[in-house]
């Protein structure tokens, strides 16, 4: 019989969580009952441990507040990335974006941990800004002549910008990695 | 979003009673809460269902508390302390003055475990984890923690009944 008892009690923990098969769970309960030793234990093992922990504040409070606190950040993100957006264009021969959009690329990915987060923000204000440069007249100097030409100008603007925030992205990720060491 | 912020409210108060395990102070541990949620809301886009939401918060909490204690390199967690000290004297921890009678003297038999014990029975029974995500977090399989928690729980109720 004391082989039947180890095994039982091996099997207690699957038994409680009645993850056994139907002809085990038979022979686990037939053997409670007929071993007093056996079912203390399972009896015992019912009881949960005394664990209650007075709650801490609200999480509705807490998660407002950090929801808060991120969205102002992320708008100012957003805000950066037009800025840098307007202020640079390669038609004017402005150089300065390979620092600024590499910049952007690590700060944004620390930040969220995430290339597609990373690159959305540095590639959508980037084509939204140059769509409106090429395809309005609003700013006559550059107004491309067909819809064609003007996406394609748009589109060779964003993926050298988006290049260098890739390789922000890259540094960034080099960074994490060594700070998590 | 919605959704994740309802099983954020979810998983709040287990957090928050894991660290308070962890640390026996509610100021603390309100302050590590706040910021594994300010990481877990900032980097949900990482989050990549691998595993689960409950999962990979508290491997971002266990990351935390262990930074909380390499920062503050005097202060030894609740459980070192628990563990230096007999058990007639527990009630002289101001770290437990507000913890009821029961809850600290399972507290104090936890941490006579082995670390990596502790940890499992630390999840379950404040985490409130599954097996299944405790396995995860500490790089075993299921049954590993469904087993050794098992056992482990039987082996305090020993000890807590002999010793009242
Ligand atoms: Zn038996």
């Amino acid at each position: 019989m004391k082989t039947n008892c180890a095994v039982t009690q091996d099997l207690l923990p699957l038994y409680e969580e009645e993850l056994l098969q139907p002809d085990t769970q038979r022979f686990v309960e037939e053997h409670l009952q007929s071993c007093q030793e056996c079912w203390k234990i399972a009896e015992q093992s019912q009881i949960p441990l005394p664990s209650k922990v007075n709650p801490g504040s609200s999480p509705k409070k807490m998660i407002r507040k950090i929801t808060v606190k991120l969205t102002t950040i992320q708008i100012f993100f957003v805000a950066i990335a037009f800025v840098l957006a307007m202020s640079t264009t390669v038609m004017n021969d402005n150089r300065d974006f390979i620092l600024t959009y590499t910049i952007l690329g690590v700060a944004v990915y620390l930040f969220y941990r995430s290339v597609l987060v990373a690159i959305l923000l540095a590639a959508v204000p980037n084509f939204i800004w140059n769509c409106l440069l090429y395809m309005t007249d609003i700013f006559r100097d550059y107004y491309a002549d067909s819809f064609f030409e003007a996406l394609g100008m748009a589109l060779i603007n964003l993926a050298t910008h988006l290049l260098f925030t890739v390789i922000g992205i890259a540094i960034g990720f080099c960074i994490r990695k060594i700070m998590e060491e | 979003m919605k959704k994740l912020e309802e099983e954020y409210e979810e998983i709040q108060p287990k957090i928050y009673a894991f660290f308070y395990a962890k640390t026996g102070n509610s100021a603390t541990a309100q302050d590590l809460c706040h910021d594994t949620f300010y990481e877990a809301c900032k980097n949900i886009a990482s989050f990549n269902g691998h595993s689960t939401l409950s999962t990979w918060m508290f491997s971002i909490a266990t990351n935390l508390l262990k930074k909380h204690y390499r920062k503050n390199k005097y202060q030894l967690s609740l459980m070192q302390k628990l563990s230096l000290v007999p058990e007639t004297e527990i009630h002289s921890l101001e770290e437990l003055a507000e913890i009821k009678e029961d809850t600290r003297k399972l507290l104090y038999h936890i941490s006579k475990l082995e670390d990596s014990e502790r940890e499992i029975v630390l999840l379950r029974i404040y985490g409130e984890l599954s097996f299944a995500e405790i396995g995860a977090l500490i790089g075993k399989s299921e049954n590993y923690a469904r087993v050794t928690f098992h056992r482990l729980k039987l082996r305090i109720q020993k000890t807590m009944e002999v010793s009242l």
